[in-house]
């Protein structure tokens, strides 16, 4: 059994973090996802994050980026540039349920991929297109990135706590958004499809996504004519905060009422006739993350250390869960993938045993061609004599490795 | 508020004391389904403003159904509702504060075919399923507060975004499963999604560094570790999120700023190790700027600069109310559409084509 989107072939013409999210969690759930790679213009996530930051001989399968973002897919190499790769790609997309693209809105239609053409074609077919601020309005041909979107949205300005300035999240927060609200737009098309008979376009702004997180700030700030309170913990709670620990480590604690006030305090070794307010924080600089997250926790208070990403690849819980997966990667070896995020029958997600690395460039190109349109070892060996496809990629524009040193000077990084 | 009816007959149940399976809902609801909330007999309107704001944005669009759950009727009732219902959506922010006739692993055993979609903090199974969790706890678990705030300040995103972001990722699943060819007409079919997993999602590119390069992001303040500048600044009237990549000596021009173009900065490391003294020169720049102007001079050389914007003036842009983005309540609100944007079906893509080309 391999998911609940077996059957379902989804051609993956999308770039960067966003939409390579979007049709990984598809391949999650089982879809066969083929994962269209240019010759000119690879995606630049196969050159980030290179294994030990060494590009190696062929860097284009160090980068950890591409990776994390690819497993379960399969690599197709067409060189756009040329007419016969494009003719591939459409008749790719004649027999797929789904085509997704995350380029500049005049990019695709230059290619002749405009979705009225492939509909005609291929009237099921969901097409899915990622833009930061979507097909239509005065910003529609405007350049993006994750931060951009939170900025637009609103969501920057709620950051941080009031009267300081605005803080942005820690992450390219835009991307992963956008990534999984395409999936669920898909998934949603192709239930329509199932009943219709019809495909749909799909017109995916990736600072919607984000917008629509915030749904009721937006509500607040209209029903009272100001954005709503920015704290650092949680509104409405009786106590709530972020602590140090002696360790260094910060200890996050939050209680609904004062009952768990007191049972907090009790729980922390708060001396009689000290205020929980101040027995709490410095009971909790007195100790260990670890003594105070469990005494904590058998008080039965809602509390976490803040764990970083070395702390998330060791947790006991999702390794549990088998959130986190190691697979056999010809280039780089069994580096940590994150996995599925679907869990429980194994009628839904593609079993962690059927989950395959991410593919080498150009990995499945071949095969892909043979079985799904049929061409001949002569008409293989006249597209790369043409240079409509490639077994490398074209090496003029290779990035350098990351700036790790000057990373480590900031103390961005450990 | 319909965004479309692609779920049309889609009958959803709902009981959620969190918000990722009440953002589940929301979503199925704005695209057709029928979705009815499980709430306890009694229950009253929320109180504190923003929960009464948060009830705006999560149920509109839903019918309520109330139970008492510890009534002498409560469980036939409930297998009355469960036996119609085509998705049955849980969550809450403690799997052990869910009711016993609402547990998964009940519901999970039904003689029925739907599909069971479950939202807690640490997901439903595992050994830490049964911890309790805050927006504020589920930050720190998530590991998104390791990478936002400063050093000695961690902060979180505001509102409930991660249970947001899951009740999404439950949602894809409960859907992909409702399209599973080999789904069971007499057994549930079980999706689990949980919240820390969600904001797992988002710091990905953490694990990269952790896993690729043996390095650990830390909080770096309004800073970004992988590009200088990537950040908020303040300018004439508020601030904006500046991005220059490669087009540096460029928009160096169009800014005016020739002490820019200096061979120290024309590369990214040679940006980044030179940080506070291009912050100086940069916020004295932009200073003599407004934030739309600077967001048009960045936007000019292709560098993807953005205002920040405050929620209030977020509904009311031009760009946005071009777009739909927001659709208007009966009492005025303007809300945004749920996480899937826009579905356009193909008799009226051409409209947006022909829109977008105007």
């Amino acid at each position: 059994m391999s998911g609940a989107l077996e059957g379902v072939t989804v051609i993956d013409l999308t770039w960067s973090w966003a939409g390579g999210l979007s049709t990984r969690l598809l391949a999650d759930l089982g879809a066969d996802v083929l994962r269209i790679e240019g010759v000119v213009r690879p995606d630049w996530t196969r050159f980030l994050c290179y294994k030990d930051n060494e590009p190696g001989n062929v860097p284009w399968d160090r980068g950890g980026y591409f990776q994390d973002l690819n497993h379960s897919k399969q690599s197709v190499v067409l060189n756009l540039y040329t007419e016969s790769a494009r003719e591939l790609l459409l008749r790719l997309i004649d027999q797929a349920d789904v085509f997704v693209e995350s380029f500049a809105p005049r990019v695709t239609e230059g290619w002749g991929l405009s979705f009225e053409r492939l509909h005609a074609r291929n009237p099921r077919l969901v097409m899915a297109s990622l833009t930061g601020f979507g097909q239509s309005g005065p910003w529609r041909d405007y350049s993006v990135f994750g931060p951009t979107m939170e900025s637009m949205s609103g969501v920057t300005s709620l950051g941080g706590v009031d009267g300081a300035p605005p803080e942005r999240i820690g992450v390219f927060y835009g991307d992963p958004i956008t990534g999984c609200s395409t999936a669920a737009a898909i998934v949603t098309a192709l239930y329509e499809a199932r009943i219709t008979g019809q495909g749909q376009y799909i017109d995916v702004a990736g600072t919607e996504a984000v917008m629509s997180l915030v749904g009721e700030a937006y509500v607040y700030a209209q029903q009272h004519g100001e954005p709503p309170p920015r704290v650092a913990g949680d509104l409405g709670a009786a106590f709530s905060g972020s602590f140090p620990a002696v360790d260094g480590e910060w200890v996050c604690l939050s209680c609904r009422d004062e009952a768990q006030v007191r049972a907090a305090a009790n729980a922390l070794g708060v001396p009689a006739g000290q205020s929980p307010a101040d027995g709490i924080p410095a009971r909790i600089r007195a100790l260990s993350s670890s003594l105070a997250v469990e005494a904590l926790q058998r008080a039965g208070i809602p509390v976490s250390r803040i764990l970083d990403t070395a702390d998330l690849i060791a947790d006991p819980h999702l390794e549990a869960r088998g959130l986190h997966f190691r697979p056999e990667h010809g280039a780089v070896g069994d580096l940590l993938n994150t996995g599925s995020v679907f869990r429980s029958s194994p009628s839904v997600a593609r079993p962690l045993g059927e989950t395959r690395p991410s593919p080498l460039y150009g990995e499945h190109t071949k095969s892909v061609l043979q079985s799904r349109i049929g061409i001949t070892d002569t008409e293989w060996h006249e597209l790369l004599a043409e240079a409509a496809t490639a077994i490398i990629p074209s090496q003029e524009l290779l990035p350098p490795p990351a700036p790790i040193a000057a990373w480590r000077i900031q103390g961005l990084i450990e | 508020m319909t965004t479309t009816n692609a779920l049309r007959g889609l009958r959803v149940l709902e009981h959620s004391d969190g918000d990722g399976a009440a953002y589940l809902g929301r979503i199925m609801a704005d695209h057709g389904a029928s979705v009815t909330r499980i709430v306890p007999a009694g229950s009253t309107k929320a109180a504190d403003p923003l929960a009464a704001a948060r009830d705006v944005a999560l149920h509109h669009g839903k019918d309520t159904f109330a139970l008492d759950l510890d009534g002498p009727d409560a469980e036939s009732q409930l297998d009355a509702l469960l036996a119609a219902a085509d998705v049955v959506a849980i969550g809450g922010w403690s799997l052990d504060d869910v009711h016993p006739l609402l547990q998964p692993a009940r519901l999970s055993a039904q003689p029925c075919g739907f599909v069971l979609a479950t939202v807690f903090p640490y997901g439903a199974t595992g050994p830490g399923a049964h911890r309790p969790a805050t927006p504020l706890t589920l930050s720190a678990a998530g590991g998104l507060m390791s990478v936002t705030g400063t050093p000695d300040a961690p902060r979180r995103p505001w509102g409930r975004q991660e249970m947001y972001l899951a009740g999404i990722l439950a949602y894809t699943g409960a859907v992909a499963a409702l399209l599973a060819r080999n789904r069971p007409a007499d057994r549930v079919t079980w999706v689990d999604v949980s919240a820390q997993e969600a904001a797992i999602v988002t710091i990905e590119a953490g694990f990269v560094f952790e896993s690729f390069l043996h390095v650990t992001r830390k909080r770096a303040g309004a800073t970004n570790p992988l590009g200088y500048p990537y950040e908020v600044f303040p300018c004439a009237d508020g601030y904006v999120m500046a991005a220059i990549g490669h087009d540096w000596e460029y928009f160096a021009e169009v800014l005016g700023e020739p002490e820019l173009v200096d061979d120290r900065f024309l590369t990214l490391e040679g940006r980044l190790m030179n940080r506070a003294h291009l912050d100086v020169i940069l916020t004295r720049a932009f200073a003599r700027f407004t934030r739309e102007d600077l967001m048009a001079i960045g936007q000019a050389v292709r560098c993807p600069f953005g205002v920040v914007y405050s929620v209030l003036e977020v509904p009311g842009l031009e760009h946005w109310q071009r777009r739909g983005s927001f659709v208007k309540q009966e009492d005025g609100l303007q809300l945004p559409r749920s996480a899937i944007g826009a579905l356009f079906h193909a008799e009226r893509h051409s409209a947006l084509t022909a829109e977008a080309t105007a």
